[in-house]
Order: C-alpha cells, then structure tokens, then sequence
C-alpha cells in the first residue's frame, strides 16, 4: 500500500491525513500553532495510523474520491475540511489548484473554498479568479460549477468591490447551466446569508432578471428573492415588468411588488391596480390581488372590495383573501398558508 | 469491522468516526423562513471561557445569553459568531474601555459598541460590548474579526456578551440544547450554541 502517495488508492494517506487535520483544526490559535498530531488510533484494518503532509494536493485527490464514490458523510464532511482548512492555507496555492482543475465538482468545492476564505478575511480580491473563472472558461459546466463556487457567501457585495462584473451578465451567458447558477446562487444569498434584508441583492436580482432572456428564470427570482429592501429603480423594473409578454414572469412580478417595502408601496399598489384591470390572464390576475393583499394586509380589503366587478370568476378567490384577512393573522408566511388551505 | 449503512470502503467508515474528534461543526440547512444556524466561540484563544448562561454567573439574575471572556480587555479579536456568511450590522460609537466598572455604563443603552445579524420573522443575533478596532464596520464576513474583547456599555469585566432574541425576546434554547453552560469552552473552534436566524 502506497501510504505516501496521493492518489485515490492511498485510503491510509487519506486517514491520517484527517487525524492531521483534525488536530489543526482543534488546536489552531491565532498564531496558527498546533498541537503535535497523535498517530496511536488503530485503523480500519487495526494498523496505526501515520501521519502525513499536510497538503492541499492530499486533501484534494481525497475530496475527489470521495465526491466519486464516498457515503454522502464522507462528501460533506470532505468539503467542510477543504473550507475550513483553506482558512489556513496559502491563498497562491488555493488559487492555483483553483486554476488548474477541470472537475465540475472539486472546482466547486475549490471555489467555495476560496470564497470563505475570501469572506473570513474580508480580501474581496480573493474572489476575482473565481468570477474571471466564471465568465471566461471555455467549458460551459465549469463556469456554472465556478459560479456555483460563490454560494454562501455575499457574492454581490464582493463582486462590486473586487471588479464589477455582477450576476446580469451571468443571466446573459449562453450556456443554460451558466445561468440557472447564477440564479441559484443569487436565490440562496439572499435566503442564507441575508434573510431576505440586503437591497443590493434584490437589486441585483431584479437587473439580472430584466437581463435574462429565459423568462422562466427570470420569474423564478423574480418569485425568490426578497423585494423588502428593493430601491426605487429596482421598484420602476418590476413595474415594467409587469407589462412583460410572458405570464408567468407578470405573475413573478405582480407577487415581487407585494414584498416592496413601505417607501414604495403605494407605487406598488398602483400598478397593480391598474394591470389588474388590464391583464386578462388568470394566473397574473391572481398574482395581483396576492400582492394587493401583501402591500395592504387589513389595509387592502377596499381595494379587494374595489375589483370584484372586473373578474367576476376571481370572486372566490377575493373572498378567500377577505375571509384570511378576517383572522387578523399576523405574519406573512401564516396568511399565505391559511389563504392555500382556503383556497390552493 | 462493520460498514456503515452507507456501505463505503472500509478507510472512508474509519475516517468518518474521526467526525467525532473533529470540531468541524456543520450549518444545517432549512427550508422554512427561518434557519437553524450555528455559532462558534468568539475568541480565539484557548482559555476563553463561558461565563453567564441563562443567569448572572449562572446562579444569579436573569441574563439568558453567552458572557465568554478570556480574562484579556483590547487584546483579542472579538470575532462574528456565526458559522458561515452573514452580515453584521454595526451600531458602534462607545469608546474602547477596559475599566471597571464602566465609566459610560449606558453607552447605546448599556450594550455598548455591538453587532445586530438580522434574521427572519423578528429573529435577531448580537454580540455586545467589543472595543472598537480597524475591523469595525458593518460587514458580510465568515467569522471575520469585528473587533477587540472589551468593556463598552454595561460591562463589568471584558467579555463578549452574544444573544439570540425574537421580535426583542431572548432565548435560550439555542445554547441549552447544546450543552453549553459556565466552564464551557468559548474556543472560536468550539460550537457554543445554534441560534435561529
């Protein structure tokens, strides 16, 4: 058995290699001092464990083993000790092994490697050989894994600081993987790292979409991403919007309006009023009075009141929003719930 | 030697029961509005100590969060909590102090220069009482240092107080059911709660 080695066959390298981590990972101070690794564990076959090099290279031929064929534990727990090692490593060598891989997969994990790191130190700089990966490999699924690369961290605010390119020319990449990964990723930042708080993401949301010529995509961020703290040019987009061709994305624009926040509301609810009366598609009309409702809460039983007469076949639905609003429910996510047992 | 249920090679079962000797904490995911998350110690430094939980000391009045100190003022990094990515909404402006008592005990209301990460549904966590340093600022960091362990607002010795509260209510459960309590490591590699955010 090769225990020095480095490749998929050098199990015991791959075990030691992790006791040698683990021990980094406990013990590393802020001088970045260890304690002394402790080879005495038997193995899985009661031999000793050895240690071995620390190595980035070690540590990413066992992630790529384990992200081919290791139990889903062994993938995550993988993954979190490339990220969380990596807080620790030389950000050159982190880059290079970013530069040179051409795994889907192990880019992805580099990448969010470098991120956290990039986060943790707050060196946005970092993350450029991520996004110049991102926009210019010549292989459509290593741009989207290099993009992907950037997920739990606050891509948009780095991306503004180190360079400039930002997620509207993602939306516009040929390739459809490209640009589904940018829309996860732009999904999650806002749930995960912002809780739906951050107005520079929803910005950024709402360009990406107006650049996108996938109306799907551009619905479902549309539909995905909190509009709480949306600015005012973000607000006249979607207002546009919901003049779009597409249904779906008049729908995803109609519910985006309803989540703006108070500055713009009466804005908001204008434009709803009036498309309502313009629209003629049912699932946009829908989406209109969800967002009349959302802006207005008890606030809103007038104007709900006010568009009966022009779909009489949405009565029901008015009426199943006026019978919520009735419960004096407090939060958002329980008004929505109770309007869908009401009325899916 | 058994296999997992999983049913991985041998080498790979043995070094995922090294999982327990590692203190590499995963985040756990959540599809609802508001997210399990999970905080680390904010000190680097081995001899950081947790030294309040739910009371004063842990036999006195009421406090309901995480005092952690390791007995320094204006020395360590006060560092984010949080494992992962979020953004740390400063409210600063109290002058770095190592004095006890305090001689501006009511600097932002007795919290002194803190940290607000906002989460969903009213959900909220801070860390309070840090002395201003080159890395405070508001800021979207993975643990990142926010600033030095100190003394400002309401503090009667350097620490880092952290809470984790919903629509202005503290909470416990979220370093209770960790086991966390006075003693408890507060390493920045140690898991010491996981707050809803």
């Amino acid at each position: 058995m090769n225990r020095s080695g480095h490749g998929r066959s050098s199990r015991w390298s791959g075990a030691a290699l992790l006791v040698a981590l683990s021990s980094l990972l406990l013990a590393a101070g802020p001088g970045g001092s260890g304690q002394p690794v402790q080879p005495a564990q038997p193995g899985a076959a009661g031999r000793p464990l050895e240690s071995a090099p620390c190595s980035l290279r070690v540590m990413v031929e066992d992630l790529r083993g384990a992200l081919a064929d290791g139990s889903p534990s062994l993938q995550r727990y993988m993954l979190t000790l490339l990220k969380e090692a990596a807080l620790r490593m030389p950000v050159d060598e982190l880059r290079a092994a970013f530069a040179a891989e051409r795994d889907p997969k192990v880019l992805e994990a580099l990448g969010i490697a470098l991120a956290t790191r990039a986060s943790n130190t707050g060196e946005p700089a970092v993350i450029e050989s991520i996004v110049d990966r991102a926009r210019g490999d010549a292989d459509p699924a290593l741009r989207a894994a290099a993009l992907s690369g950037l997920r739990g961290v606050g891509s948009v605010e780095m991306m503004n600081k180190a360079r400039g390119a930002t997620y509207a020319d993602f939306l516009r990449d040929p390739a459809p993987a490209v640009r589904a990964a940018a829309v996860d990723k732009l999904v999650h930042e806002d749930a995960q790292v912002y809780f739906g708080h951050e107005g520079p993401v929803s910005d950024a949301a709402v360009k990406a979409a107006a650049a996108s010529s996938d109306p799907a995509l551009a619905a479902r961020l549309l539909a995905e991403v909190s509009m709480e703290a949306a600015g005012p040019e973000s607000v006249a987009t979607l207002v546009q919007q919901l003049g779009s061709a597409d249904p779906t994305l008049r729908a995803a624009a109609a519910r985006a309006l309803g989540g703006v926040g108070g500055a713009h509301s009466e804005t908001a609810r204008r434009a709803l009023v009036e498309r309502y009366g313009a629209d003629d598609a049912r699932e946009v009309r829908v989406a209109i009075l969800e967002g009349l409702v959302q802006l207005g809460l008890g606030g809103a039983r007038p104007v709900l009141e006010s568009l009966r007469g022009v779909d009489p076949e949405l009565g029901p639905e008015i009426d199943a929003w006026l019978q919520v609003l009735a419960m004096n429910l407090q939060q958002w996510s329980i008004i929505l719930r109770e309007k869908q047992r009401l009325r899916p | 030697m058994a296999k997992t249920p999983t049913g991985v090679l041998p080498s790979r079962t043995f070094a995922i029961t090294l999982l327990c000797a590692v203190a590499v904490a995963l985040a756990l995911p959540s599809s609802s509005t508001a997210a399990t998350k999970t905080a680390r110690g904010p000190i680097c430094e081995s001899t950081a100590r947790v030294g309040s939980t739910t009371f004063y000391s842990c036999n006195g009045s009421t406090h309901t969060a995480l005092d952690i100190s390791n007995q320094s003022c204006s020395e360590w990094n006060h560092r984010g909590m949080i494992l992962g990515s979020v953004k740390y909404n400063l409210f600063g402006g109290c002058a770095a102090n190592c004095a006890n008592p305090p001689p501006n005990p009511n600097c932002n209301g007795g919290a002194g220069n803190y940290y607000v990460v906002n989460g969903a549904n009213g959900w909220e966590f801070r860390q309070l009482h840090f002395n201003p340093s080159v890395n405070t600022f508001t800021r979207t960091c993975d643990r990142c240092a926010l600033g030095l362990v100190g003394a400002t607002g309401h503090a009667f010795g350097a620490h880092s107080h952290s809470d984790n509260r919903q629509f202005g209510t503290r909470k416990s459960a979220w370093y209770t059911s960790v086991g966390t309590t006075c003693g408890t490591s507060g390493f920045c590699d140690r898991v010491v709660g996981k707050p809803t955010l």
